[in-house]
């Protein structure tokens, strides 16, 4: 039996339409393998990292230090040191994408280590800008007594409509019943 | 005294539960702290570490903007989870809100008709935000779907505020256009787009060049040539539509018959490094503005110039086919921060002619992006990994199991990875390889074009000799024969 062009042309056509389809089906497979690995990925990253802070900072303890940002309006935070007991130290400069996030509401955790039972002192550098342009780099210094378990302390930035000034306080928000 | 006892408890709790509740706060804000970096990796993370130690407590909005996370980093089903949660709320805002993340989930899956069909079960009103968001994907896929009535409704729901307005305006005349084919109204509505202010200062160059390219095209379909080059000048000349600016200046001047300054312009067009569609034309325009210039000579050492042009890309595409298919070009064309970066490498003759072939296309951006996806889990399981190795010595009994299931965890996972960026490089590579294979036989089409000009060309020049050879002929045969014949009235001896 002969093929006449036409049934020939189709059959021709159709593998290069099945082709593609293969070709389509291959890739939507691909797509459910990746988020598979995507998902895979993170939970195995998340474990490896509770992992490393139970191990390397245990509870009993650990302490965490956050920096939250007001609207800033007074004061553009660029750079934060945070030093406990003037020998464990933490830096952290700021880009321009990171302090818009901080300013929009976000919080950066900016310290994380251990300190044993009793008082501690926490000295923080606080460096940046005013609106006019002016450098402002102020230091604080506060002192906290560690109690067995985790501790959450929390620096804040924020505008002060009175003096037209940022004032910067801390507050621990675990660890300090 | 068991009463007092129990009070203590009360206010010891009410205490615990605020700063539980501080402490949920803060972490969420930790949570956007990231995103808000398109850090969604690290997001993602954050989260499941938060909820896996129960510290983080979700709220309606919460648990939308954490799907919201999920949706920017394409896990979809995880989206689907979250959302399947709210969309059956009690609160008609909170199930509103969940109907459009999940529309937006269709919508961004390119299944239209299901994006249609959740974003009708919204019930009330979205914030003004997501009622624009809204509109402008109705929009754009009423466009894409030819139902320009729609399309044109859509886009004219958009507030005269919004940031998106000269896109949705540009889309708005596309749409217009689509609909009545009366051009002169979307000359009039692309015009009134490019002299906005908005176009000029706030636009990227890529947005406001695509307009006045678009427009200059326009206004010289419409013979509003000088308008044209006004817009064709405009455009930005190291951007990615300068040669087609040029192009349509060259017309514009061919048309007003200014043929010396189009053969200057299509003189420049050509020395630019990128190699593509407007530049290949050029090489056919130029011998023909030097025949209307009648400059007989160097028109046809121009076409000869491009026969061996053509023929020189043909030699040079097909290398770029073969390094392509061995691989050898992988660093520059997957590499995402090259390509950010491309400025910095463009000059590279061979590299820009392969960069602007492949960079238009759509399949092969996506490959990219999921290949550097790919890659940056590589590194982070890396990274893991290494981080994992230095605390060795500290792993106390109590941890070995799970350190050691962390490490099995994490080579099985990268296994994975592994195979998924072979994957996607080769898809990438299918895509670069069928790009420089179209890009060859569009030379060799014009390589036909410029031998079949130089032959029609030498065919005119030897016919004009041979008429020259005849006429000379004729010429002498009429002389030869005026002397040998006999003057009347004379008779021969």
């Amino acid at each position: 039996m002969r093929l006449s062009k036409f049934k020939l042309a189709f059959v021709v056509s159709c593998i290069f339409l099945n082709a593609g389809y293969a070709c389509a089906n291959e890739k939507e497979k691909q797509a459910v393998a990746d988020q598979k690995t995507k998902l895979e990925t993170l939970q195995i990253v998340k474990d490896a990292a509770q992992l490393i802070e139970d191990v390397g900072y245990p509870e009993e303890s650990r302490v965490k230090i956050y920096l939250s940002h007001g609207p800033g309006k007074y004061f553009g935070l660029q750079k934060i040191t945070v030093l406990i007991d003037g020998i464990d130290k933490s830096e952290f400069n700021y880009n321009e994408k990171q302090s818009q996030a901080l300013l929009r509401g976000g919080s950066n955790r900016v310290y994380l280590g251990n300190a044993s039972e009793g008082i501690h002192e926490l000295v923080v550098v606080f460096e940046g800008g005013d609106r006019k342009g002016n450098i402002i780099k102020k230091a604080e210094t506060w002192l906290f007594d560690k109690k067995p378990g985790e501790y959450i302390i929390v620096l804040n930035v924020v505008d002060n409509e009175l003096s037209l000034r940022p004032d910067f306080s801390y507050k621990i928000i675990k660890g300090n019943q | 005294m068991r009463l007092f006892s129990l009070i203590v408890c009360f206010f010891l709790s009410l205490t615990a539960n605020a700063n539980e509740d501080e402490v949920s706060k803060l972490l969420l804000s930790e949570i956007m702290f990231q995103r808000m970096q398109d850090n969604n990796f690290d997001a993602i993370t954050h989260y499941l570490n938060s909820d896996d130690k129960k510290e983080i407590q979700l709220n309606e909005n919460n648990r939308a903007y954490i799907a919201s996370i999920y949706l920017n980093y394409d896990l979809h089903s995880q989206v689907r989870n979250m959302l399947d949660l709210l969309i059956h709320n009690k609160s008609a805002k909170i199930r509103d809100m969940s109907w459009f993340y999940l529309g937006k989930l269709h919508y961004k899956n390119k299944r239209i008709k299901s994006a249609v069909d959740t974003f009708s079960k919204i019930e009330g009103k979205l914030s003004p935000a997501e009622q624009e968001i809204k509109h402008i994907m109705y929009g754009v896929m009423a466009l894409n779907n030819a139902n320009y009535d729609t399309a044109i409704a859509e886009f004219k729901n958009v507030s005269e505020s919004s940031v998106f307005l000269p896109y949705v305006k540009y889309n708005l005349a596309i749409s217009t256009v689509k609909k009545t084919r009366d051009f002169g109204q979307l000359t009039k509505s692309l015009t009134a787009l490019a002299e906005s202010k908005v176009v000029d200062n706030k636009l990227s160059y890529i947005f406001s060049d695509q307009i006045y390219t678009t427009l200059g095209y326009v206004l010289l379909q419409d013979n509003q040539l000088e308008k044209a080059k006004q817009y064709f000048r405009k455009v930005t000349l190291d951007g990615h539509l300068a040669t087609r600016a040029l192009q349509g200046l060259i017309y514009t001047l061919s048309e007003q018959e200014q043929y010396a300054k189009a053969l200057n312009l299509s003189l420049q067009l050509i020395k630019m490094t990128i190699g593509n569609e407007a530049i290949h034309h050029a090489y056919i325009v130029i011998p023909y503005i030097l025949q209307k210039l009648n400059d007989t000579e160097k028109a046809t050492a121009f076409y000869q110039h491009a026969v061996e042009y053509f023929s020189e890309q043909r030699i040079d595409l097909k290398k770029y086919i073969t390094k392509t298919k061995k691989g050898e070009f992988d660093q520059y064309l997957l590499d995402l921060e090259k390509i950010i970066n491309v400025d910095e490498w463009i000059n590279d003759e061979e590299m820009s002619r392969l960069f602007r072939f492949v960079s238009t296309l759509d399949e092969w951006r996506d490959a990219v992006y999921k290949y550097n996806e790919m890659k940056y889990l590589e590194k982070r399981l890396d990274d893991s990994f290494y981080e994992l190795v230095i605390i060795e010595a500290d792993i106390k009994q109590g941890n070995r199991a799970r350190y050691k299931k962390s490490l099995e965890d994490i080579a099985a996972s990268k296994k994975k990875v592994e195979k998924s960026i072979v994957w996607h490089q080769k898809y990438a590579r299918h895509f670069v390889i069928q790009a420089l294979q179209s890009q060859y036989d569009d030379v060799t089409d014009y390589l036909g074009q410029a031998r079949f000009a130089l032959a029609q060309f030498y065919d005119r020049e030897e016919q004009k000799e041979n008429q020259l050879a005849i006429d000379k002929l004729r010429k002498e045969e009429q002389e030869r024969l005026n002397k040998t014949q006999v003057p009347v009235g004379k008779k021969q001896k």
